[in-house]
């Protein structure tokens, strides 16, 4: 077993920052509600609001346009249900839009929801991507109509880092009066964005993506945009999200949101350095691979790599083995033994798609883990090909 | 903050800092996202289900019963709104002191046309399982009632009205879920779900020192989900985990537990001590009762007529004290605000006067002693100048 750990599994989780989790200790004196009148609860109201503004910023919205939530799932959550919602009083939606345009390779927390809203009633509408996982603008265009209620876009893929062109995807839905959603979990402080000049209605977002805490979330929606509450209640978040608010999650949420403003130009050009040392090392080392994800429009920190007659789930633990956390895909979906619905959607072959890795570089990784992991894997990979039957390639 | 005095704790209680930094250090160590199942996943896999092991030991059922939620209004939403199961005939009966958390829900439902029955309290805040149990009929899916009110204190014959409905159960032939919003009981009164005879049961993290935005679901059985996403939490509540806020939960959780007891004994003696110091006051009258079994000892509501809460709650603010007129969730709205003592029968002039004084295990007698000082005093002068109009 290997001392060494390298964590190269950021698109799952990330580590706090350093900074945010000074942040989260110093709060603790900040124990008022922040919706009781007392001045304890007013200290903490007011370090909220800073969150919020910061947050606001961020994305070029207003203050008023940003709601707390849960986590990225709930965010993902309150959009879909809301266009779709069955209060038969309810005015926001009228009843002749009923139908989701989305894509087939969404995260489960759209997908999973898309489906249950099917088994309702509601018409969906999964757009198919290419093979590197762009979406195709005509057939979102085709598929749009009178009927959308929504058209809800990753912005960037969790899996293989594909970025779509948002601001495209939403003239196209407006043009025909239906409402964008993109869940930006994995783009958010990775890539620039600016919800006013992507034209978009609802922005999902999640802390522990960025170096903050987990189980708090941002919605975005646009002032004017309808909406119905997911969880009811209280009167908190403009009566949008009722419960007591997560005073500790919101500020180390606003720190992590501040912190990636100043890092992130520049840990982008790292990260894209980092990666494609990684990425041009296992081509030279490695045999019969395929590069999932787009060439150019990709995180920066994220390559996730196809291994022709290994299996993905054999990789990883290999790696673990070496210290080396990495994964076959959305750590949402671990525990089902089919190919990830996102490599199968690219139409990659089977022999490839079962040997799909996933590496997500943080801001911790270095050139050195990036060695470390050029080091073991060919003997991995050569290994494990030995042992299959599907493969008899070699190794260079 | 020095020479602050909280008593505002049913609102939010003082943060047991040890336990937070605990659990953000635990965090940090264990970062990994649980559903991972690389080593650092398993290593957070293994603090979460460690923590899910330990709160529910405290509340002596198994593991498998404990859903993890972003805190007790998620998972009260979580039960009320597993009445949408498609192809139906739903009916639902909560109390009318019900927190928001379960009244909203319930109010949404009605919109959409599920059947909702509401059930007043009497004057003393307290629901009549006979009157729960008259209501309930062949549509009837789902029974909310509270187990402690978060503005009078009130606890409620939970175990009676489950009971009761049991009983109904049988003579109607079907199944009814009884649930209970536990979140201001758990870890301070005696609180185990299966003896009270409930389906489920919501707590919440911070009423009990913990952090914000966790909580849990004690669940018998698996039930309609009220979001859909990744197969966390068995598959009935999607999102990476929280492991931080679910660490810090389960420690708080186990302290209080662990103190249940003689924390409980030294409440009853701070709230006696409260009544009988302010009894003689002018206007002065009690919503919540003496009796430690019928009221927790943690919450006193009292008025001092005609003056108005609102108006108390700020005097006192500006003297460096928090108390609150109710509930901070419904702090915005007066309608609301006065909903549940209005439920209760309780006159609009008592309901209008209500404060609410809450405190937990880092009170002091000395700030109690203070805090009634300062309230006397303002009480008194008010009371001349209320006469005087």
């Amino acid at each position: 077993m290997s001392t060494k750990r390298v964590y190269m599994d950021n698109n799952a989780t990330t580590p706090l920052h350093p900074e945010v989790k000074k942040t989260l200790i110093e709060c603790f004196d900040l124990y008022g509600n922040p919706s009781s009148m007392h001045s304890f609860g007013r200290e903490a109201h007011e370090r909220v609001e800073n969150s919020r503004r910061l947050v606001a910023d961020f994305l070029g919205a207003s203050p008023e346009e940003i709601i707390f939530t849960g986590g990225g799932s709930e965010s993902n959550n309150t959009v879909l249900k809301l266009v779709t919602c069955r209060e038969t009083a309810c005015k926001l939606c009228p009843a002749s839009r009923r139908e989701i345009v989305t894509t087939q390779i969404e995260h489960p927390s759209v997908l999973n929801t898309v489906k249950f809203l099917e088994s309702e009633g509601i018409p969906a509408v999964y757009l198919s991507v290419d093979r590197e996982g762009k979406i195709d603008l005509q057939e979102l265009n085709d598929a749009v109509s009178e009927n959308t209620a929504l058209v809800s876009v990753i912005m960037a893929n969790n899996e293989i880092g594909t970025i779509q062109d948002i601001k495209k995807v939403a003239e196209i839905a407006h043009a025909s009066g239906a409402l964008v959603h993109t869940d930006a979990v994995q783009a958010l402080g990775k890539v620039p964005v600016n919800v006013r000049e992507l034209n978009i209605d609802f922005l999902s977002f999640s802390g522990h993506k960025l170096y903050g805490p987990k189980g708090i979330g941002i919605l975005y929606v646009k002032k004017g945009a309808p909406f119905c509450n997911l969880i009811h209640g209280g009167h908190q978040e403009f009566s949008r999200r009722a419960g007591t608010l997560n005073t500790q999650g919101i500020i180390g949420l606003g720190k992590a949101v501040e912190l990636a403003a100043q890092e992130l130009p520049e840990e982008i050009e790292r990260l894209k350095r980092l990666k494609n040392r990684l990425k041009q090392g296992i081509l030279e080392r490695i045999p019969d691979v395929h590069i999932n994800g787009h060439a150019t429009d990709c995180l920066p920190g994220t390559l996730n790599v196809s291994f022709m007659g290994a299996e993905g789930e054999a990789i990883l633990l290999y790696l673990d083995l070496e210290g080396i956390a990495v994964s076959t895909g959305s750590a949402c979906s671990t525990g089902s033994l089919e190919s990830s619905h996102v490599i199968v959607a690219t139409g990659l072959g089977a022999e490839y798609a079962h040997g799909s890795i996933r590496f997500s570089l943080g801001r911790e990784n270095t050139e050195e883990d990036v060695d470390y992991v050029l080091e073991k894997l060919p003997h991995i990979i050569l290994k494990i090909r030995r042992m299959s039957s599907v493969y008899a390639g070699g190794i260079k | 903050m020095e020479n602050l005095i909280y008593l505002d704790w049913a609102s939010t209680a003082v943060p047991e800092e040890d336990l937070i930094y605990e659990s953000v250090r635990a965090s940090v160590k264990s970062f990994a996202n649980p559903s991972s199942i690389h080593k650092p996943g398993k290593e957070a896999k293994e603090l979460l289900e460690r923590s899910r092991k330990m709160i529910a030991d405290t509340l002596n059922c198994k593991p498998e019963n404990i859903i993890f939620t972003s805190g007790g209004t998620e998972s009260n939403n979580t039960i009320l709104f597993s009445t949408l199961k498609k192809g139906r005939q739903n009916g639902i009966v909560i109390s009318g002191i019900e927190h928001s958390s379960v009244f909203e829900p319930a109010k949404t439902l009605k919109e959409m046309g599920i059947h909702v029955r509401i059930v007043p309290a009497d004057q003393n805040g307290i629901v009549s399982p006979e009157k729960i149990a008259r209501v309930i009929d062949k549509d009837t899916y789902l029974v909310s009632v509270m187990t402690v009110n978060n503005e009078t204190g009130a606890i409620q014959p939970v175990k009676e009205i489950g009971e009761l409905i049991r009983r109904r159960e049988e003579h109607l032939q079907k199944n009814i879920h009884f649930h209970t919003d536990a979140v201001q009981a758990f870890g301070k009164i005696p609180f185990i779900p299966e003896d009270l005879g409930v389906d489920s049961a919501s707590i919440s993290a911070h009423k009990i020192g913990g952090p914000r935005g966790v909580g849990a679901l004690y669940l018998k059985k698996p039930l309609a989900v009220l979001y859909c996403g990744g197969g966390q939490e068995r598959g009935l509540r999607p999102g990476t985990e929280n492991i931080q806020g679910i660490y810090g939960f389960t420690l708080a959780a186990e302290r209080r537990n662990s103190r249940l007891k003689e924390e409980f004994k030294r409440a009853c003696e701070l709230k006696e001590y409260i009544l009988d110091s302010l009894s003689s006051l002018n206007g002065c009258i009690f919503i919540s009762g003496r009796d430690h079994n019928s009221y927790s000892p943690y919450i006193i509501n009292v008025s001092f007529v005609p003056l108005p809460g609102e108006v108390l709650v700020r005097v006192l603010s500006d003297r460096g004290i928090a108390i609150s007129t109710g509930s901070a969730c419904s702090s915005a709205h007066k309608k609301k605000r006065l909903r549940i003592l209005e439920n209760m029968g309780q006159p609009k002039q008592i309901a209008e006067s209500a404060i609410r004084i809450s405190f937990g295990p880092s009170t002091q007698k000395e700030e109690i002693d203070e805090f009634l000082d300062i309230l006397k005093k303002e009480v008194n002068s008010l009371q001349r100048v209320a006469v005087k109009l």
